[in-house]
C-alpha cells in the first residue's frame, strides 16, 4: 500500500474506528485515541491477511476489540468513572452521552463488548458472536444482562443528579 | 432520561455517533503507517478452497475410521465420533439453555433461560428469550422479535447483504452453527474422559473434557472451559450438555437439556416475513 492508499483507507473509516473505540472505552477520549492508533497501525501491518471476504469495518473493529482487551489486561485496575465530576450542562444530548458513558463504564468487560457491538454498532447477535468468538446464546445473554443492568444504573444516576 | 427500552435504544444509537477523531491522530497514524505498511499480495480463493476441501476430506476419513474402530471394539460404549455421527443426522431439535453467571468481584449471581427450536434441512434456528422476545435465523435473514416494545417490533436484516463472513455455503454454515449449540466443537474434545453413569435408573455415557487458554492467545490467562456431555448410549444422542467457564472475574455455567429430536416443527415457527 502506498501513502495515498493508506490515507484514503484511513479517511474512509477513521470515524467508524474512533467511535467504536470511544464506545468501548466508555467515553475516555485519551484511551480511545491510543486504541485507535494501535488499531490502525496493526491493521496496516496485517493488511496482507485481509482477503476482502469480510467488511473492512468488521476487520478494523475486530482489531480494535483485541487492542482494547490488551489494554484492559495491561491495566487491570477497574476504570472507575467519577460520576461526581459530571456536570450536566443542560444540553440533553450531552447529558445522555455522559450518563451512558458512566453507566457503560460500570458494565463487566464481556457485557460491554457485546452491548457495544450489538446495540451501538448494529451487529446482529450472530455477527457479534463471530467477532467475540463465543456462542450466539452467550452474546444474547450478555446483551440482555447489559441492558438490564444499564436500566438500573441509569435510574441510579438519575436519582443522584 | 427515561430508561425504558425504546429510549435506551435511541440513546445508544446516538451515543458518540457524531464524534470525529482528533485531527492530530491522523497525522500520527499516517506518519507511522508508511513505515510499517506492507503490500497486500494476491491470494487466489481457489487455492484456499482446495486446502479446505483437502482438510475436510482428511477429517472425514479420520472421523470415519474412528467410528469404524469404535463400532467394532466397543459397541456398548459409543465413541464420541459415533455420537457426532448420530447427532449429524438429526432433522429437528428443540432444547433449552439455562445460563447462570457468578461475578467473583461483586458476588452477583444471575440466571437466564433461552429456549431453542432448530430445523436442519433447510436450516433455521429460533431462540426465545421469554415472552416471545428472540431471534429467528435462516441462511438469508436475521430477525429480531421484540413483542413487548411499544409498538411491538420485528427487525429483519439480510445476512448475505452484510458480506461479513465467507458466504460460499451459508446453508452449511448455519447447520454447523446450530449443531455447535448441542454438540461442542471437536477441538474441545481432544482429550475425552469417558465414563458410564446411571441417572434415575437410566444408563448414560458421559464425555468430558477441559480446555485451558494458553498464554499465547489473546484471552486473559486463567480462562478455563469444562465441557460435559451426557449421551443416551442406545440412540447416541445428547440428553444434556453442560459447559462451565471460569476466569478471574466470572464463573459461567450453561446447561442445555430437555432435548426433543425429530419432532415435526411448523413452518410458521421460522416465519421470515417482515
Amino acid at each position: 500500500m502506498n501513502r495515498d492508499e493508506i490515507a484514503t483507507l484511513y479517511d474512509a473509516h477513521a470515524q467508524a474506528v474512533y467511535r467504536f473505540c470511544l464506545r468501548l472505552c466508555a467515553g475516555c477520549a485519551a484511551e480511545a485515541e491510543d486504541i485507535a492508533q494501535e488499531t490502525w497501525l496493526a491493521a496496516f501491518q496485517g493488511m496482507d491477511r485481509f482477503d476482502n471476504r469480510a467488511k473492512i469495518t468488521t476487520y478494523l473493529h475486530g482489531i480494535a476489540l483485541n487492542v482494547w482487551r490488551k489494554h484492559r489486561r495491561a491495566d487491570s485496575r477497574t476504570t472507575a468513572f467519577d460520576t461526581d465530576a459530571l456536570q450536566p450542562d443542560g444540553l440533553p444530548d450531552r447529558l445522555t452521552r455522559l450518563t451512558l458513558d458512566a453507566a457503560v463504564a460500570r458494565l463487566p468487560d464481556a457485557h460491554r463488548e457485546a452491548f457495544v457491538l450489538v446495540k451501538a454498532e448494529g451487529y446482529s447477535n450472530r455477527e457479534a458472536a463471530h467477532l467475540l468468538r463465543v456462542p450466539m446464546g452467550t452474546v444474547q445473554f450478555r446483551v440482555f444482562q447489559a441492558v438490564r443492568r444499564l436500566r438500573v444504573l441509569l435510574a441510579d444516576l438519575e436519582e443522584t443528579r | 432520561m427515561k430508561t425504558n427500552d425504546q429510549n435506551l435504544e435511541a440513546a445508544v444509537t446516538r451515543w458518540h455517533a457524531d464524534t470525529e477523531p482528533p485531527a492530530d491522530l491522523r497525522a500520527r497514524i499516517l506518519e507511522n503507517a508508511t513505515v510499517t505498511a506492507t503490500p497486500a499480495p494476491h491470494t487466489p480463493h481457489v487455492n484456499r478452497r482446495r486446502v479446505w476441501w483437502a482438510t475436510g476430506a482428511a477429517m472425514a476419513v479420520s472421523a470415519a475410521s474412528i467410528v469404524i474402530v469404535a463400532t467394532i471394539s466397543t459397541p456398548a460404549r459409543p465413541a464420541f465420533a459415533e455420537v457426532e455421527a448420530a447427532m449429524s443426522k438429526v432433522k429437528t431439535v428443540q432444547w433449552s439453555d439455562r445460563f447462570s453467571t457468578y461475578e467473583v468481584k461483586t458476588g452477583n449471581e444471575s440466571k437466564f433461560t433461552v429456549k431453542y427450536a432448530a430445523r436442519l434441512f433447510p436450516p433455521a434456528l429460533r431462540s426465545d428469550l421469554g415472552g416471545g422476545t428472540g431471534d429467528i435465523i435462516t441462511p438469508q435473514w436475521d430477525i429480531q422479535v421484540w413483542p413487548n416494545d411499544n409498538p411491538p417490533r420485528r427487525v429483519r436484516k439480510p445476512v448475505l447483504g452484510r458480506k461479513l463472513f465467507n458466504r460460499e455455503n451459508p446453508v452449511k454454515e448455519l447447520q454447523n452453527q446450530i449443531r455447535s449449540y448441542f454438540l461442542p466443537p471437536k477441538s474441545k474434545y481432544q482429550k475425552i474422559e469417558v465414563a458410564e453413569v446411571t441417572e434415575n435408573g437410566k444408563r448414560l455415557m458421559r464425555y468430558r473434557t477441559e480446555r485451558r487458554m494458553a498464554k499465547s492467545t489473546d484471552k486473559p490467562i486463567g480462562e478455563r472451559y469444562l465441557s460435559t456431555m451426557w449421551v443416551d448410549p442406545d440412540t447416541r444422542r445428547a440428553v444434556r450438555v453442560k459447559t462451565e467457564y471460569f476466569d478471574h472475574w466470572e464463573h459461567r455455567v450453561t446447561i442445555a437439556d430437555n432435548f426433543r429430536y425429530d419432532e415435526p416443527l411448523p413452518d410458521s415457527l421460522f416465519d421470515t416475513a417482515p
